[in-house]
């Protein structure tokens, strides 16, 4: 075959690229779950910028592994899939090696993100992590857990209600301040009228 | 090769648009166009693209480390002597290459001819990478093309592979124009293969990027860029005011600093020069307005340009057709008249997708003027059993 196996999109597409989300000066502190990054957006909790980075940021810190196998052991028979590309392309020579020698690793699937708005030193942070099948939940329950093993039980309007201190704490590791809108946009930089790309 | 006329997917604009996929129609004009698709046997695929694509990706590169090396060839190319030493590092310190685009005339019989490399900032990548793709499932699945249909698409499975072995730490920036629908898309799409890599990216516009106290580049949010993929092309770059700074900053560039070098027009006839006689390669020469062309059809090419911008077509020495822009400042090149195939009544272009140095797929995109422009159409392309 001489095409992609599969191809998928995760951050784009399901959302309108003309859309700009408006900086939302919302203050108040929480925890949330989305399934998507449309749900995300479509929930104005973050601002469409901010619900893209969350959710990069989550996907960017989902645990790797180097073997299906490994994966499974953590997160149950069948909720792990292979990283598209190098890890392929090994499996596919038939030499396991290859796969961890070129980068390809194992991930468990992402149900949907977490993300969270919190007070940290007089100001607010955001950040999110990966949320992920629990074992023996049935289809159809909102029942997820952290990569950390923590148990995430959201309510209908997808909010966390009174986390654990460890599901709090497990919020910060990405965190970053939540900006207003800044001042930079008047420097100059790069210039020019017209499209970049041929 | 063959022209199909195909019946579009029910309701395909709305699944364009659920994929992110906006500028199917531009300026009210058809963009993405599926009541046509090109069908090709595997072996008008693989001899007469795919392969002379990775050799002429393997000369180029053989070429740019010449370029790169000679004081000469670099005045040749006009590239400004301020660069040459950051394109020199770049080329030394190996920075890799994410992607290229080789653009060829294309029969199915006759050799393809390249007509130029698009080695910076080449566009039309979602729509080959991933909605060609997602055209054929979808196309299989509804009966329109046989069960056995196939097409030459690694390009994303190539992309999130090429973007892993960049072994990116921290934060990776994503940058493209403001009031570019396109390049947006473009650029939104890249950033998403890197995600799948793993890479941390951010998206940004050129124009918002700002210098620190050191004179590093750095984000609205005041955050370093070290790695910054730009849908912006290099010779734009050179020219903005922030041009000062690129030399002493540290960031890393996709598509890297040495990739200039083959984004010039220049390299075609460097490459013919190379290798006169190629079966891929049109004889071009570097013009000089006081002595005649080799040939009596001619192509007229800036060294720098884009979307098919200042080209001047000659015929029996007499200028036939000329395209708007405003690039030409540098020089010229000039190359071999050679149209498009004429395949019922349309001008196919074959792009060939060269990703981390492997020739991976195919997009083709139509035209019924004579030079392909950013509004012509793109249609996509079947494998099938042969004969066809």
């Amino acid at each position: 075959m001489k095409r992609s196996k599969t191809v998928t999109l995760l951050i784009m597409g399901s959302l309108g690229l003309g859309a700009q989300g408006c900086g939302t000066d919302r203050a108040d502190e929480g925890m949330y779950s989305f399934s998507s990054l449309r749900e995300c957006v479509d929930s104005a909790i973050f601002s469409e910028e901010e619900c893209r980075d969350l959710a990069r940021d989550a996907l960017a810190s989902s645990p790797r592994f180097s073997s299906k196998e490994e994966c499974e052991a953590s997160f149950g028979p069948g909720a792990c899939s292979g990283a598209p590309g190098a890890g392929q392309a090994g499996a596919e020579a038939g030499d396991v090696d290859v796969r961890a020698d070129s980068g390809g690793y194992w991930m468990p699937m992402m149900m949907g993100f977490m993300a969270g708005r919190f007070l940290g030193g007089g100001r607010m942070y955001h950040g999110s992590q990966g949320l992920y099948r629990e074992p023996g939940a049935r289809p159809g329950d909102r029942s997820f857990r952290t990569a950390g093993g923590e148990s995430v039980r959201p309510d209908r309007s997808g909010r966390v209600n009174n986390p654990s201190p460890r599901l709090s704490q497990s919020m910060t590791h990405n965190a970053k301040p939540s900006l207003g809108r800044s001042g930079f946009g008047a420097r100059g930089g790069f210039a020019g009228g017209m499209g970049g790309g041929s | 090769m063959k022209r199909l006329k195909l019946e579009p997917r029910p309701g395909w604009v709305e699944i364009a648009e659920e994929h992110g996929f906006f500028f199917h129609h531009v300026n009210g004009e058809i963009y993405w166009d599926e009541s046509a698709a090109y069908a090709f046997t595997l072996e008008e695929i693989e001899a007469g693209l795919e392969d002379p694509a990775q050799e002429l990706a393997d000369m180029c590169l053989d070429l740019a480390g010449d370029i790169v090396s000679s004081e000469e060839l670099l005045e040749t190319l006009r590239i400004p002597r301020e660069f040459w030493n950051m394109l020199r590092d770049s080329w030394q310190r190996n920075e890799p290459s994410l992607y290229g685009r080789f653009d060829f005339a294309y029969d199915g019989h006759s050799p393809a001819k390249l007509y130029e490399y698009n080695a910076d900032t080449p566009t039309a990548l979602f729509e080959a990478a991933f909605f060609q793709w997602n055209w054929l499932e979808d196309s299989i699945k509804l009966g329109t093309v046989p069960q056995d249909a196939d097409q030459f698409n690694s390009i994303q499975e190539r992309m999130v592979e090429t973007f892993a072995s960049f072994q990116v730490e921290g934060l990776m920036h994503f940058a493209s124009m403001k009031d570019t629908e396109e390049d947006r898309a473009t650029v939104e799409y890249i950033l998403d293969c890197a995600a799948q890599a793993g890479i941390r990216g951010k998206a940004l516009y050129m124009e918002d990027i700002g210098v620190d106290e050191q004179g590093l580049l750095i984000d609205p949010d005041g955050v370093a860029i070290h790695r910054l993929f730009k849908l912006y092309p290099w010779e734009f770059m050179w020219k903005d005011d922030f041009a000062r700074f690129l030399p002493a900053s540290d960031t890393t560039f996709v598509e890297p600093a040495w990739k200039m070098v083959l984004s010039n027009k220049g390299i075609l006839p460097l490459l013919w020069e190379r290798h006169e006689g190629h079966p891929n390669l049109l004889p071009a020469w570097f013009h000089n307005p006081a002595e005649a062309p080799p040939v009596a059809d001619y192509v007229l090419k800036p060294l720098l340009s884009r979307e098919g911008a200042n080209i001047y077509v000659f015929k029996d020495h007499r200028q036939v057709f000329m395209s708007e822009g405003i690039y030409g400042g540098e020089g010229f090149i000039g190359q071999s008249l050679n149209p498009p195939p004429f395949v019922d009544g349309h001008g196919p272009i074959c792009g060939v997708w060269i990703v981390g140095g492997k020739s991976c797929g195919l997009g083709l995109r139509e035209d019924e003027s004579p030079i392909t422009g950013n509004l012509s159409r793109f249609v996509p392309h079947v494998i099938l059993p042969g004969p066809l």
